[in-house]
């Protein structure tokens, strides 16, 4: 099964689960969980279902195109169902028999992993889901998301497309992924790790990083104050970028580097409670039964 | 009549570490709960497996009746001037159903009021059971609980379904959204489809048969005995006493099979912690040794199914281990390009604690304390070298690719790392100890310098959190103190020497110098720690099985040194049932009343006119001499120094002591039956008063006698 046909497989497979197939994010972010679509959309009374891929960046784990594993830049499969559904294992499993894994002729495992994500105020409780003793998904019930209670909780089930894809075609370099038919994932990639690299450990100008996080954070602040959390969110996840691209360039010492999280994690925090907010002012719409079934 | 009862809790995957625990409430709380419902529980059985807890039981069917005694109104309003019952007696006697004649009057509390006696009939053990059972369930509390869809309710995983079965009879009640019900489930993927439960008794046969063995005995000695045949039959043996893992092993699977896998013989050229502590840790593999303790490149895990006939598990499993042992291998060549005394400027930026430091700092505070400590330990000027040395370099792994990534490595990983780097065996050898004991009862540094700097350590650690006020208290320890703690105490009992320990806190504190902003004085913190230290001690002692009162007679005072603890308490443990004690003892009771009053202890034997004082001074003296001897003949005779009185506590000396002690009770009773101490003449008073309180003093170096109780 190639890469394109396991993303089309999952959003077959979601969608009938009930979930909307929304589309990825157009704003750079490290994780699926960034996304407006679950970060926001977890908060609250709203029901929300909805599966989709989501590119992210990673600058730190950038290895210049030659490590089988790690890279820069690749795709989460993300899924997000609030509240959890009973069934949500059963749902989940039955995804991986979607794809051609066969619980019976392997061992599927449910290993205790608590997520946390100190920039977000977010964490919950959940595994990571092995395959033959190899990680292929981050399973989370969140328990708080920017600082607030989630209620409803939300389920989360984070697919790492490479990492399964690559187990599906049995290589052992992401490179020799077939993406479709004849082209592989360094056809199309490889360049990119390189480059990608080599601007994030070697090319990239601090000081401009360090100026742009400020102004992100700033305009973030003027926008909530506005009343406006969606383009300020916006702002918070290039805020959360420009970090980690520093980070990446070893620009912050290791006693900064908190200081800059909590910088983050505030920013997260008055989005969560300004987004609250707001759905409430709303009349919660999707608490109508307006969304799908 | 009895019955079966059988509940079970049905979860999503429980992570390991909570199931022990989880085992332990639900056996104790349960029994509690139906014995307080006097359903009069027998063979009460926990059981739990990574997808269930169950509890089952014998109850009786019924709760028996029983006779209760009900208040009513007080006597003066239950009866009228002439004597008959007031309305509000009748209305009491209508309410609980008897007849106004069988009142009757009882005093409480103060005042008298009038009683019923009501027969209360049992109820049904299926109706009582029904409120007991979701006590049960809520009455859990798990390291970490959550929450799930829009329920109200916090557990440890999302509960899923729930059996509750008295004889062939479903318990009705329903917690979470569900249901109490007969329908529980076998292995996931071999069995999806609910099992219906016709009677509590086949419970455990259904969910057998469903691929799932319950009893948590039975998958432990399951999964030992086929790890073990597996081993053998390769020609090799598992760590038999890796209880850690086994266990862990068993609570990660409901029915186990065994699956071997293999790996590149090339990767045994690397430290073997560096090949088994992926194995263990990160994927919960058995590593298979030789006889001469060399690795075989081999592991073996446990499956959560049937066999694994198409061997997709023991592939997979053999590419992660690959995967991750390159990696090993690749941080192991990549490492040792950097020599650790090259690092030391590299640990400028990583942080021990926000408030105290850099690890460069820490680094450099214990180059000044291991050596001062080894010294202590009696230490010779090479060990003492040699714990300097280690001191400087022992941060430095924390530094590694290794260690980022296997952070259980730190401090083994800084051992390799030294012998390649070409240091002295030694010092490789003390870096390699300083986190030790790893664990309550784990293996301890073995040489001088290892202790030493594992000492100096966990006392720089203590010192500086103690000293910016972060101290554990409750369930709250996040930098594991009383571990370390612990840790202290067992390395200087192993190690048989007297270690005075608040002047190296001092000194621990002066070493922190000016740069650190502390909240706590250096007195403040080492009254802290004295405390604290004491509690430590305390449950180690309690924990070894000493009583409760001899461990406080010993804590109660002298030096805060874990060495003369230990030896004054086994001494003490010795000696406590013996005759010499109890009049000793006696003798301590009979001085000690008075002695408190006294303002001095300095008395005037000339003053003293009797000669029941003459004989009590001069038995007192006698006393001394012999006390004085007997605790400060023995010395550890290192003469380091550090303790200000080098005395040794050991079980000899002690009873030679309390020989002496003894040996008072004659000149003590004569004493007290002839002359009264608290004459008119103060000088008499007070020199009488002063001489009991020397002879209490003497005891005073052993421990405190108010504390034991006989």
């Amino acid at each position: 099964m190639n890469l394109q046909e396991l993303i089309f497989r999952l959003g077959h497979f979601w969608s009938a689960a009930g979930c909307l197939a929304v589309q990825p994010y157009d704003i750079e972010m490290g994780a699926g969980t960034m996304s407006p679509h679950t970060f926001l959309r977890a908060l609250g009374p709203e029901p929300w279902n909805a599966a989709y891929v989501q590119p992210s960046r990673r600058p730190a784990d950038g290895r210049y195109g030659e490590n089988p594993n790690r890279l820069f830049s690749y795709y989460q499969y993300q899924v997000i169902m609030k509240p959890s559904p009973d069934d949500i294992i059963d749902k989940y499993l039955a995804s991986l028999q979607e794809i051609g894994i066969d619980p019976l002729a392997h061992d599927i495992r449910f290993v205790e992993d608590n997520w946390e994500s100190p920039t977000l105020g977010a964490w919950g409780t959940g595994w990571e889901v092995w395959l033959d003793g190899m990680e292929i998904t981050q399973f989370t019930y969140f328990q708080q998301v920017g600082g607030v209670d989630a209620r409803p909780v939300s389920a989360e089930i984070t697919f790492g497309v490479e990492r399964l894809a690559m187990y599906l075609q049995g290589v052992d370099s992401v490179y020799d992924l077939e993406w479709a038919r004849g082209i592989k994932y360094g056809d199309l990639f490889h360049q990119n790790e390189y480059q990608q690299s080599k601007y994030h450990f070697e090319v990239s100008d601090a000081a401009l990083l360090f100026k742009l996080f400020d102004q992100y954070e700033s305009e973030a602040k003027r926008v909530l104050e506005a009343g406006l959390v969606l383009p300020a969110f916006d702002w918070v996840l290039k805020c959360s970028h420009s970090f980690n691209q520093l980070d990446a360039r070893g620009a912050i010492g290791v006693t900064e580097r908190a200081s800059y999280i909590l910088r983050v994690r505030n920013l997260a925090r008055a989005c969560a409670a300004a987004y609250i907010a707001n759905r409430e002012s709303l009349g919660y719409p999707l608490l109508q039964g307006g969304v799908h079934s | 009549m009895n019955k079966k009862l059988l509940f079970e809790i049905g979860v999503e995957e429980l992570p390991a570490r909570f199931i022990p625990g989880a085992m332990r409430h639900m056996a104790e709380r349960g029994e509690q709960l139906l014995s307080a419902a006097r359903l009069r529980p027998q063979s009460v059985e926990v059981s739990a497996t990574p997808r269930r807890l169950v509890l089952s039981a014998t109850v009786s069917a019924m709760q028996p009746d029983q006779q209760k005694e009900v208040k009513g109104p007080p006597v003066k309003a239950a009866y009228d001037a002439q004597g008959a019952f007031t309305r509000a007696a009748l209305g009491f006697a209508r309410g609980q159903g008897v007849s106004a004649e069988s009142l009757y009057r009882a005093p409480y509390e103060g005042g008298e009021y009038v009683f019923a006696k009501v027969e209360e009939r049992g109820r049904s053990a299926l109706e009582v059971l029904a409120e007991v059972l979701p006590e049960l369930l809520l009455s859990f509390s798990f390291p970490k609980a959550m929450r799930w869809a829009s329920y109200d309710i916090k557990w440890a995983r999302p509960i899923r379904w729930i059996v509750a079965l008295l004889g062939d009879q479903v318990i009705n009640f329903e917690v979470a959204g569900i249901q109490a019900d007969r329908q529980t489930y076998g292995l996931r993927f071999l069995h999806p489809d609910p099992i219906s439960v016709p009677d509590a008794s086949q419970h455990e046969r259904l969910l057998s048969e469903a691929h799932v063995i319950l009893n948590h005995e039975e998958r432990y000695r399951t999964i030992k005995q086929l790890v073990q045949e597996a081993a053998a039959q390769r020609g090799g043996h598992v760590d038999e006493n890796d209880e850690a893992l086994f266990r862990e092993v068993t609570d990660i699977n409901e029915y186990p099979s065994v699956v071997v896998g293999g790996f590149d013989p090339e990767y045994l050229k690397l430290p073997v912690e560096v090949i088994i502590t992926p194995m263990r840790l990160h994927q919960k593999y058995f590593p298979v040794y030789q006889t001469d303790g060399s690795l075989l490149p081999l592991f073996i895990t446990i499956r959560n199914g049937l066999a694994d006939e198409q061997g997709n598990v023991r592939v997979g499993n053999e590419k992660v281990l690959a995967a991750r042992l390159a990696d090993a291998a690749f941080f192991y060549e990549e490492d040792r390009k950097i020599k650790l005394v090259d690092r030391l400027p590299r640990l400028e930026t990583l942080v021990f604690q926000e408030k105290l430091g850099t690890m460069r700092c820490k680094a450099e505070r214990l180059q000044r304390l291991a050596p001062a400590i080894c010294r202590v330990l009696g230490g010779s000027a090479q060990e003492c070298a040699t714990a300097e040395r280690a001191a400087l370099l022992s941060k430095s792994d924390l530094v590694t690719n290794m260690v980022f990534e296997f952070t259980e490595l730190q401090g083994v990983m800084g051992g390799h790392y030294a012998i390649s780097d070409g240091e002295d065996p030694a010092v490789a050898k003390a870096i390699s100890e300083q986190y030790r004991p790893n664990s309550s009862g784990g293996a301890l540094p073995e040489t001088v310098a290892g202790r030493a700097l594992a000492l100096a350590d966990k006392i720089d650690s203590l010192t500086g959190y103690f000293g910016i006020g972060s101290i554990p208290s409750g369930s709250q320890d996040p930098f594991a103190l009383r571990r370390a703690a612990l840790g202290v105490i067992a390395i200087i009992k192993e190690a048989g020497v007297r270690v005075a320990l608040t002047p190296l806190i001092k000194q621990a504190y002066d070493l922190y110098g000016g740069d650190v902003q502390f909240k706590n004085d250096r007195s403040t913190t080492c009254s802290l720690l004295d405390e604290f230290f004491r509690g430590r001690m305390r449950s180690a002692l309690t924990e070894d099985g000493y009583r409760y009162d001899l461990v406080d007679a010993v804590l109660a005072g002298g030096e805060l040194d874990p060495f003369d603890f230990h030896t004054r308490i086994a001494a003490l443990d010795r000696v406590s049932g013996t005759e010499d004690f109890l009049t000793a003892l006696a003798v301590f009771n009979r001085a000690g009343n008075l002695a408190s009053k006294a303002t001095t202890d300095s008395f005037d034997r000339g003053a003293l006119p009797e000669e029941a004082d003459q004989q009590l001074v001069a038995a007192y003296e006698n006393a001394r001499q012999k006390v004085t001897e007997a605790l400060h003949r023995g010395g550890n005779g290192n003469g380091n120094g550090n303790s200000n009185g080098d005395g040794d506590a050991s079980t000899s000396n002690v009873t030679t002591a309390i020989q002496a002690l003894a040996g008072l009770r004659e000149a003590v009773d004569y004493f007290f039956d002839t002359v009264l101490v608290m004459v008119p003449d103060e000088k008499i008073r007070r020199s009488r008063l002063a001489l009991l309180r020397s002879i209490v003093a003497l005891f005073d170096n052993l421990w405190d006698w108010s504390k034991i109780v006989i």
